[in-house]
């Protein structure tokens, strides 16, 4: 049943976005560690027709954006529902900053533009293709530890967890490895 | 070309430092043109090496927040063979 409580409304769409969140986290690391690491142009122009590794690197690049989306909105969500005065998202990340789930203003930002430029670019270069693959690998890591400890806050700050629970030996991985 | 001296200032200082002294800095598109007003600012940067993504994130996120304007960056390799995006921008563009 849908409760009307406009309050009760917000916590259960946040999580729904924190299951988002967790769903393309454990899809994001799944990808990566199946992509060859650091890629170069050559490899990736000698596999040109490889339709697994295209298909793999299509994924890991929409899983990343989509990790990278929904995580700032829960970062939205949980901020009003920390009841922080916030009017522009500067404002959101900066209140996560203080509370130690994004560990710098500027790196959240960096992954952010760094993500855009791609998906504005049609590149056909392979070599400035496999650049922006190893920066989206080199800076996974920083954006799975802000998930895993946006969850965490959310958990013991707001008591509102991801709606359902999937791959939960994946997750524990994923916690385990990213949330210092 | 409409950018004032303290904007280049901005653009040169800032390609020196995260993607290195040495790289050429052209600006094409709308910028150019001097009957018009407002727009976006478009670049073209040359490097010496490969420059890395997150470096290449970094000058345009730094570059939108000092000059407060939407820009777009086209990073060319020097002695690399350009695409034929490239080659037009290059060839509709002047040095900063």
């Amino acid at each position: 049943m849908i409760p009307s409580d406009p309050a009760e409304l917000e916590r259960q769409h946040l999580a729904d976005i924190l299951e988002a969140m967790r769903r393309c986290a454990f899809f994001s690391h799944r990808l990566s560690s199946a992509i060859p690491h650091p890629l170069t142009g050559n490899l990736l122009e000698s596999l040109c027709n490889d339709f697994d590794l295209s298909d793999k690197l299509a994924a890991f690049n929409e899983r990343f954006s989509k990790l990278q989306d929904s995580t700032a909105a829960a970062m939205r969500h949980a901020a009003l529902l920390s009841g922080e005065k916030t009017t522009t998202f500067l404002e959101v990340l900066v209140f996560f900053e203080k509370v130690g789930v994004v560990k710098s203003t500027r790196d959240w930002q960096r992954i952010r533009a760094l993500r855009n430029m791609a998906a504005h670019d049609y590149s056909i270069d392979y070599a400035d293709i496999a650049l922006h693959f190893n920066g989206l690998k080199d800076v996974l890591p920083e954006l799975l530890g802000v998930s895993v400890r946006m969850i965490n806050y959310c958990d013991t700050k707001l008591f509102i967890a991801p709606k359902k629970v999937f791959f939960e030996s994946d997750w524990q991985h994923i916690v385990n490895t990213f949330r210092s | 070309m409409r950018l004032d001296s303290t904007e280049i200032k901005t653009v040169r200082t800032l390609v020196d430092s995260i993607i290195g002294k040495g790289s050429m800095v052209r600006v094409f598109g709308s910028r150019l043109n001097d009957s018009i007003r407002g727009g976006d600012l478009d670049l073209l940067v040359e490097s010496e090496a490969p420059v890395d993504a997150l470096s290449r994130a970094s000058l345009k996120m730094d570059l939108e927040a000092k000059l407060d304007l939407p820009l777009d960056i086209i990073f060319l390799e020097k002695g690399k063979k350009r695409s034929a995006f490239q080659e037009l921008a290059y060839s509709r563009s002047g040095l900063l």
